[in-house]
């Protein structure tokens, strides 16, 4: 498989695909949404300097989480993480990967991070908004909103309080709750309106049958060398 | 690193981490990281000296106006710190750099973390003697009145000319006495909730003593001693902030803290335990080849000839493949490999990753 086939599009839904395997295993694992947020934001940073083709998205992910869990101060187990990929995928021996796969592959994730490695995130500026404008009824429905833009690349794209202002925008309008009155006060700039509108048209887009595009770009990644 | 179960160390992580978030006239700048062999190696901007070896060789002759600027520049950096949310739990003097510009640094971030209202944090941290009470009494749940606790005894250590709690000892029960000697036994009534500390029961004072740093101290300024008071004051709660301490009226009162840049000039501390070093290490060298031409006296002149080149390369290589560890105690290990620093005017390299705090965890 030479990189030329490969098209923008195809290459950002393996990322997707593949972030899901995080999600996935930090399930298993049990961590906490921070940890997972934090290593998908590592892992579309990896693959802005990186290509699929030289870094295995199958480790990369799980390496992610590893990475993220020791940087967010909840340390998991490499011995953990190579036993759920075992469970995860029981016939795949594309997803065969021991201890030493996971810690050579931190070195060369850290590298590629260049050592940056803290990420802030809307989810703490979302309490403080939500409780601010009145409406912490909606943490829930706001939270699932913040959780989903990680399926995009918003997190490299706008800092993380706009992002949470987008999400409790959207959540205020579908749910008919009124808070004109708190935006404007906020007297944010219309990037809030344009990360509202990217968050929207994505969801557009996932109801399109992505599942089955992902299945077919993922099976032609090369098989493990 | 090879041996490391859980790959690159989680210490190490999180100094790289924090290092790379914080920039700041008053901490020690990250250059960069470097993985050799397995190890990975930081590499730091150089700094000449650290606040302690300067005590220990000129603690006496520090003028007010100096131990003010230098207080100034800590409190500024630690200042940054709390700002940013990062304890540093590790602050004592030989952490403290100072480059002949007469700029201070903190350094060593092998300890810090972000501060956090959730999580229980490990009161296994800070250097004994800088440790603060309540750690000693084994809280989990603190803040950045711990680092003040530390500021306070490099306080008392620059206008003293000496650690101020110098246990020799290496108990956390002997360091609380020491502490209590000076600043006497806290209860509820000016510690509300003391009694509710883990280790309060076994560490408890089994006689009230009063407080006594007033007249240990009482040769010093007034306003010095209240701002030290307010640093060593036991309940956490009551200790004074980073940013109080900086507009109280020690630092706003003549002689005012004096511009850095006009601070004496010390010979490199570096410099200084390397010279003794090298003129050591050749005396060695000396008496090894006259022991080697005792020996070879009556062998072959052609092997007598060789011996002296190989010392030669020896010590060559050392300074080049040497690290040199910007903090240790003096006479230790520092003094590697800082020549070649001095000849190109690079930073100093810490140790392996797996090194960082391991030193103060002692006790």
């Amino acid at each position: 498989m030479q990189m030329s086939n490969w098209n923008d599009y195809e290459e950002s839904i393996e990322v997707t695909f593949a972030l899901s395997d995080i999600t996935k295993l930090a399930q298993n694992v049990k961590v906490r949404q921070r940890v997972v947020a934090t290593a998908i934001t590592y892992m579309r940073r990896v693959y802005i300097s990186k290509s699929l083709t030289e870094y295995d998205p199958r480790l990369v992910a799980p390496t992610c989480l590893y990475l993220a869990a020791k940087a967010e101060e909840s340390t998991v187990q490499a011995r953990l993480l190579v036993f759920y990929i075992k469970k995860l995928y029981p016939d795949d021996t594309r997803y065969r990967f021991e201890i030493k796969d996971i810690l050579e592959m931190e070195m060369k994730i850290l590298e590629a991070l260049n050592y940056y490695l803290v990420v802030f995130h809307p989810y703490r500026s979302l309490t403080q908004f939500l409780q601010d404008a009145g409406m912490m009824d909606l943490m829930q429905f706001t939270w699932g909103i913040v959780n989903d833009t990680y399926k995009m690349d918003l997190i490299l794209i706008h800092p993380p309080h706009l992002i949470a202002l987008a999400c409790i925008y959207i959540a205020s309008v579908s749910k008919d709750k009124d808070s004109v009155a708190w935006f404007e006060e906020l007297r944010v700039d219309m990037n809030v309106k344009n990360i509202s509108m990217e968050i929207l048209d994505f969801y557009d887009s996932m109801r399109n049958n992505i599942d089955e595009r992902i299945g077919i770009a993922f099976s032609r990644l090369p098989p493990r060398s | 690193m090879e041996n490391e179960k859980e790959g690159f160390p989680k210490t190490a992580l999180r100094e790289i981490k924090i290092l790379k978030k914080l920039r700041h006239e008053n901490i020690i700048e990250l250059k960069g990281t470097a993985i050799s062999s397995g190890a990975t190696y930081m590499v730091f901007e150089y700094m000449d000296h650290d606040l302690s070896d300067l005590v220990f060789r000129f603690g006496n002759k520090f003028c007010p106006a100096q131990i003010k600027c230098y207080m100034k520049q800590l409190l500024t950096g630690l200042h940054y710190c709390h700002v940013n949310h990062v304890l540093h739990r590790d602050i004592k003097a030989a952490n403290l750099l100072v480059n002949n510009n007469g700029t201070l640094k903190l350094a060593d971030f092998g300890l810090a973390r972000f501060i956090s209202n959730e999580d229980r944090l490990t009161n296994n941290v800070t250097t004994l003697n800088y440790r603060p009470p309540e750690l000693l009494l084994g809280s989990t749940k603190y803040g950045t009145a711990v680092d003040m606790w530390s500021v306070g005894c490099v306080f008392a250590e620059l206008l003293d000319g000496k650690i101020l709690f110098d246990g020799k000892n290496k108990s956390k029960v002997q360091q609380l006495c020491k502490i209590f000697e000076l600043c006497g036994t806290p209860d509820e009534s000016c510690w509300p909730g003391i009694t509710k500390l883990p280790w309060y029961d076994h560490l408890k004072p089994k006689k009230a003593i009063t407080r006594r740093l007033h007249e240990h101290f009482r040769h010093l300024d007034h306003h010095a001693l209240e701002l030290l008071e307010k640093m060593l004051t036991l309940n956490p709660a009551q200790r004074i902030s980073t940013i109080d301490a900086l507009v109280s009226d020690y630092f706003w009162t003549d002689p005012l803290p004096c511009d850095p840049k006009s601070l004496p000039k010390y010979q490199s501390s570096h410099q200084f335990t390397n010279l003794h070093q090298l003129a050591y290490r050749e005396l060695k060298r000396v008496k090894r080849l006259k022991e080697a031409a005792k020996q070879q006296s009556g062998k072959d002149r052609a092997q007598e000839q060789a011996g002296p080149s190989q010392p030669m390369h020896e010590s060559q290589q050392s300074i080049h493949s040497g690290r040199g560890h910007y903090h240790g105690n003096p006479g230790g290990e520092r003094g590697h490999g800082s020549v070649s620093h001095l000849q190109h005017g690079l930073g100093s390299v810490s140790g392996p990753s797996g090194m960082p705090g391991t030193d103060s965890q002692g006790g």
